[in-house]
């Protein structure tokens, strides 16, 4: 008990160096649970989303999945065949969809409307009611497109451009661009929800000319009558298919649109937790630093523990436990507000435009393991080092003048230093010249860049002496005997300046990192956007955004 | 106390030294703090190990104490030979058999008074005996100062508080290293009348480092060491005879003259010479 009040009153001593310890820890934690709670919550109000999509469609008939990209564009299935399948026993209802990305509305002032993040959508208004999944909006005036000179456009578009139900507007199409009147607002699956898209809509004869150059269907859903089952029905229609025609259950449909959200939502999780997992590895660098300096600090007094009879065991307990606190105290409050994160990167996907249903909180089980592992797990693994230190303390040091238990070996610190900081130069090295493919080169980057940070870590004590000799030359000069002491004080204990350094270096390679990163990503852009325009001539309607770039 | 006479009657040593040697260093930087030191410490009996500065004095101690090994010889704690001891039984026999004061009083300053006091016996997760910590801390005068820690103690407190956190575990022997060297002559003067009522009344067994004759002059017997090697001991000596005693041993050092077995009345002698 009493090493435990040991251990509290000890931390307590050092509160501002503990909290702030804790605070790196806490960080890490929250980005990780943040992401995972957001990226959970997501998950599922878009799985639910895919669920409320394929509520109305039985089945599905499609171009067959071997044929050609969806995105790129598949074979159109005839009008006929809708008829067919309407035909067909067992099917109550189908509807025949089209659509075409890229239409694009231009408001009254005559801009486009930009794309933001989503993607623009052209849309034939199904002509069965029952599988229709957009809806007019009830304001009272709105009213579904009928004939080719009339159209609708989603609610959020058409309010946050200011399209006034009752006027003309141009729409830039595959076909061409036309004037037509907006004769309502309209709204996909639930009016609340916007995922993205900005959806213009026609009746299906007008979109079909429109989108398809007055071809076919790209889909044909269809609803099986009450009793029908989704095997007979295949089973009836499935000889009037052609080879490259396929269909599908409502369960497939659902299945692959989850899929897909899935790896949209993989890769944006990926790419936040890398986040996490820098600041988690900084925060085991502040931890260790912190370890080893409070350690070293209190030399004597766990020496003294080990005069009056604690074993080498309960010594390294003694940090241990502190650790322990430490990652204890970073988890509670790292899930606390790790919740708070998750609203702030829900806030940030709302203000991109996206409206995604609102989904309840989902703090899953993982997520809770997650945190527990990383809070506790990265101050216990880098208090592991100070702990074994502190188990080499003997009795005698609680009597010396200057203890220190592991005399600072220089040459040591030097080869051991330069070696790991070597091999994680090579490990870079190749991981950026080698020829790896994004997915393999993350390993060899990461070891290696981590490699690197720990080299200059164990290297650094050996440089203390001389670079606080040479760099405090001038303050000497110029303060006379504070400036003496200042650099003398320096140089004296090698290891505890290093350290404080350090905490400094792992500071300014945040803010580089940061930096970096953020130029890179911006040049990136700007070398994908130059590879993909070849033209001499660039015309953008209502701004080019960035594009300028892609031509100089 | 009864087990105050037990300990008394028995009749082996508390702890013993035979051909103890420590060498520091090597080669040209060879060290021999400890030439070859044979002493017995009776039980229940405070002695005190006096010599100047290097003498080997506190190496002594610590070799027999168990926080520093022997380069050769035995050094024992009652039966026990330190030597065949590992680092673990090492820590046991401390925590257990030893108790320890320091000239640097050597407290935990994050724990209070009390917490100290019973910290051996914490980490040996025993109990303590609480009646006999009520009367050790009753004699030092503790009893008002419990809960406050020793940044909030003088150094005269401080010290009685290591002096009760040696004596509450009972140990079988306590080694004190110039528990009065950062103490003013009272506190100093208290702090041994402490150790010396703990031999008296309650036959704890005491051996004490210092160099200052008149903290030795409190103890049963005491002994001297210079250059490493046992030169002589004194039972119940003042704190006069004490520094005539110290005198020979560092006058003889360096004067020339002395003749080769001289006894002490002739030194003393020779030595009211060189001070004319």
């Amino acid at each position: 008990m009493t090493l435990l009040r040991y251990s509290l009153r000890s931390i307590a001593g050092v509160k501002v160096r503990f909290a702030l310890t804790t605070l790196a820890v806490i960080v890490g934690v929250a980005l990780t649970v943040g992401v995972l709670i957001s990226t959970d919550g997501l998950r599922a109000s878009l799985n639910d989303l895919s669920g409320k999509i394929y509520e109305k469609y039985d089945f599905t008939v499609r171009a067959a999945s071997d044929v050609g990209d969806r995105n790129e564009g598949v074979p159109l299935l005839p009008p006929e065949l809708a008829d067919e399948i309407a035909s067909t026993d067992g099917v109550e209802a189908v509807a025949g969809l089209a659509q075409e990305f890229n239409v694009v509305a231009i408001d009254g002032d005559g801009n486009a409307i930009e794309p933001g993040v989503g993607r623009q959508l052209g849309f034939g208004w199904p002509e069965s009611e029952v599988l229709s999944t957009i809806y007019v909006y009830d304001d009272g005036i709105s009213r579904q497109p009928v004939g080719p000179d009339e159209f609708a456009i989603d609610h959020f578009t058409g309010r946050e451009n200011g399209f006034i139900i009752g006027q003309r507007y141009d729409v830039a199409t595959p076909g061409g661009t036309f004037d037509f009147e907006l004769v309502g607002y309209l709204y996909f699956i639930d009016p609340e929800t916007r995922v993205t898209l900005q959806i213009v809509a026609w009746d299906m004869p007008t979109a079909r000319q429109l989108l398809h150059d007055g071809g076919g269907y790209d889909l044909i859903h269809g609803k099986l009558s009450p009793g029908a089952s989704f095997e007979e029905v295949v089973a009836a229609i499935g000889g009037r298919l052609g080879p490259d025609i396929e269909v599908i259950s409502q369960q497939e449909n659902i299945n692959e649109s989850n899929q897909e959200f899935a790896s949209n939502i993989n890769l944006l999780r990926n790419l936040l937790l890398a986040f996490a997992v820098i600041v988690l590895i900084i925060s085991g660098f502040i931890t260790y630093n912190t370890f080893t300096l409070v350690m070293g600090q209190r030399i004597r007094e766990l020496g003294l523990l080990r005069v009056l009879g604690a074993e080498r065991r309960q010594i390294a307990q003694v940090v241990a436990v502190e650790a322990l606190l430490v990652g204890i105290v970073a988890t509670i409050l790292g899930l606390g507000l790790g919740i708070g994160v998750a609203f702030g990167i829900r806030g940030a996907l709302d203000s991109s435009g996206a409206h995604l249903p609102d989904s309840d909180l989902i703090i899953g089980g993982w997520t809770i393991v997650a945190a527990v592992v990383i809070g506790i797990g990265v101050t216990m693994v880098t208090a592991t080092w100070p702990a074994l230190q502190a188990r080499r303390v003997t009795p005698m040091v609680a009597l010396a003048d200057d203890p220190e238990i592991d005399p600072f070996n220089r040459r040591r610190a030097l080869i051991v230093g330069s070696a790991v900081g070597v091999v994680g130069l090579i490990l870079l090295l190749v991981g950026l010249l080698a020829g790896l493919s994004t997915s393999q080169i993350v390993i060899p980057l990461g070891v290696g860049a981590l490699l690197m940070l720990l080299g200059v870590n164990i290297v650094a004590p050996a440089l203390a002496r001389p670079m606080s000799l040479i760099l405090g030359w001038p303050a000497d000069r110029l303060f006379s005997i504070n400036g003496r002491l200042a650099r003398l004080n320096a140089a004296r204990n090698p290891r505890r300046t290093a350290t404080t350094a350090s905490a400094l270096m792992i500071g300014l390679a945040m803010v580089s990192l940061v930096t970096v990163l953020g130029t890179s990503f911006k040049q990136t852009l700007n070398d994908q956007l130059k590879d993909s325009v070849e033209a001499d001539w660039l015309v953008c309607s209502g701004g080019c955004n960035n594009a300028e770039g892609a031509l100089s | 106390m009864s087990d105050a006479s037990t300990l008394a009657t028995e009749t082996t040593a508390a702890a013993r030294a035979v051909e103890a040697v420590k060498v520091y260093g090597s080669g040209e930087t060879e060290v021999r703090a400890l030439d070859g030191v044979d002493i017995t410490f009776e039980r229940g009996k405070f002695t005190a190990i006096m010599g100047p500065s290097g003498s080997g004095k506190s190496t002594l101690m610590h070799c027999m104490a168990a926080l520093d090994n022997l380069t050769g010889g035995q050094a024992f704690i009652g039966d026990t030979d330190l030597s065949s001891l590992t680092d673990k039984e090492l820590t046991m026999l401390r925590r257990d058999r030893v108790g320890f004061i320091f000239q640097a009083f050597n407290l935990v300053p994050t724990l209070n008074a009390i917490e100290n006091i019973t910290l051996p016996m914490d980490l040996a997760r025993r109990e303590p005996d609480q009646e006999w910590v009520d009367s050790v801390i009753a004699t030092v005068g503790l009893q008002d100062r419990l809960t406050h820690r020793p940044n909030e103690l003088s150094g005269g407190q401080q010290q009685r508080v290591a002096v009760s956190r040696a004596l509450a575990s009972q140990p079988e022997i306590i080694f004190a290293d110039e528990p009065t060297g950062n103490l003013d002559s009272r506190s100093g003067n208290d702090v041994l009348k402490f150790m010396r009522e703990a031999v008296d009344d309650l036959g704890q067994t005491i051996v004490m480092v210092t160099h200052d004759a008149k903290a030795a002059s409190f103890a049963d017997r005491t002994v001297f060491l210079a250059d490493g090697l046992l030169q002589g001991e004194m039972l119940n000596p003042t704190a006069d005879q004490i520094l005539d005693y110290m005198k020979i041993l560092q006058v003889g050092q360096f004067v020339k003259g002395i003749p080769e077995g001289a006894t002490m009345e002739e030194v003393l002698e020779y030595m009211k010479d060189l001070d004319d």
